[in-house]
């Protein structure tokens, strides 16, 4: 019995051991992926035996995924159900259906912000307390309250994204992220780049795994503030 | 998914390896990418960490700082707040007494105006 049970534990600790390995090598292959992405505006891949690479996405890629971007914005204003009633909630209609169910997403916002202050207050206490050489009980103090207000912050980020995320704009601006994708990748096809697909509608087509190791590096060259919503 | 490359690029950019790198490429105009422009949303973070970095350690080297600031990111975070902070009130002192001068100045241009004013029918 005594033996199971240490067999048991012998298997919890190297399960674990395992996972924490794992861990760390996912980290370090991360981290080798992101610095070798660093050296150019082009990032080259594989997967599978096939080549890919995405770019950085030029002022023309940028203009035909605003125009995409503008007509999908229209596409889901415009759709009506069988009885005329529009299907797809603007943010600001959503904030009102919400707020009459009990949910203030403005109050979030204002919470969101006081915390941003607070956080900032204590950033001038841990600054000072760095340049006056204060004990490090104090800066330790002040850095557990950031962290415990970074918590809440990301709590209430969360929720105000997920509750936000049917909406027109948010809905708009995945497709245009995915528009982007699909014009900036390309594939290593008979000695020479080309693009990666035909058609859009062929893009949307690709398996998921295939399309989420394309996103990850798609994430590393697009920069969403000025590529996609400062036109 | 972006909070954790974020941290992958800070803690590239605070290695000394890439601080050597950094220094010596402004100094040396060395190039540190492929491309000279159009940068991706990866090169300029890691970029602007660079520069954040190149920052602290400059601090540290001239004693305003504690190197325990290099302990943690709240704590870089922090540092680089404060000493924004720090530096426009500065500047803002600077703005105002800028503004008390320039109102003496004019201030004295008016008496000087007035004093040397030609009488009337002279």
């Amino acid at each position: 019995m005594a033996k199971k049970k240490k067999e048991n534990m012998d298997e919890v600790l190297l399960e674990k051991k395992l996972k924490e390995v794992k861990g760390k090598l996912d980290e370090l292959i991360k981290k080798d992926i992101v610095e070798s992405s660093l050296g150019s505006n082009e990032i080259e891949f594989e997967i599978g035996f096939e080549k890919y690479k995405v770019v950085k996405p030029s002022y023309k890629d940028k203009q035909e995924t605003y125009k995409q971007r503008a007509l999908k914005y229209t596409e889901l204003l415009t759709a009506t159900d069988n009885k005329g009633n529009y299907i797809y909630k603007s943010e600001d209609d959503l904030k009102k259906i919400y707020k009459k169910r009990g949910i203030d997403i403005d109050e979030m916002e204002n919470k969101i912000k006081a915390i941003d202050n607070k956080i900032n207050n204590y950033k001038i206490k841990i600054g000072e307390a760095l340049t006056k050489d204060k004990p490090d009980k104090e800066l330790e103090l002040f850095k557990q309250e950031i962290e415990k207000l970074f918590e809440e912050k990301k709590e209430l980020t969360l929720k105000k994204t997920t509750l936000l995320e049917t909406s027109i704009e948010s809905q708009s601006l995945v497709y245009a992220l995915s528009y982007l994708t699909y014009l900036i990748t390309y594939k290593f096809v008979d000695g020479k780049w080309q693009r990666a697909w035909k058609t859009f509608e062929e893009f949307l087509n690709t398996p998921e795994d295939v399309i989420n190791v394309i996103s990850f590096y798609a994430s590393l060259v697009i920069d969403i503030q000025n590529d996609l919503l400062n036109l | 998914m972006m909070d954790a490359i974020e941290k992958i690029v800070r803690e590239l950019a605070k290695s000394h390896y890439w601080q050597t790198v950094y220094s010596n490429a402004k100094e040396l105009g060395l190039k540190l990418f492929k491309n000279d422009t159009d940068f991706t949303s990866l090169q300029i973070m890691f970029l602007n960490y660079l520069n954040f970095y190149g920052v602290i350690n400059m601090d540290i080297a001239l004693n305003e700082v504690s190197d325990k600031v290099l302990d943690n990111f709240i704590y870089e975070d922090a540092y680089m707040y404060y000493r924004t902070k720090k530096s426009r009130d500065n500047l803002s002192d600077i703005k105002s007494l800028t503004d008390i001068k320039s109102m003496r100045q004019d201030n004295n241009k008016q008496t000087i105006q007035w004093v040397f004013k030609r009488p009337s029918g002279v």
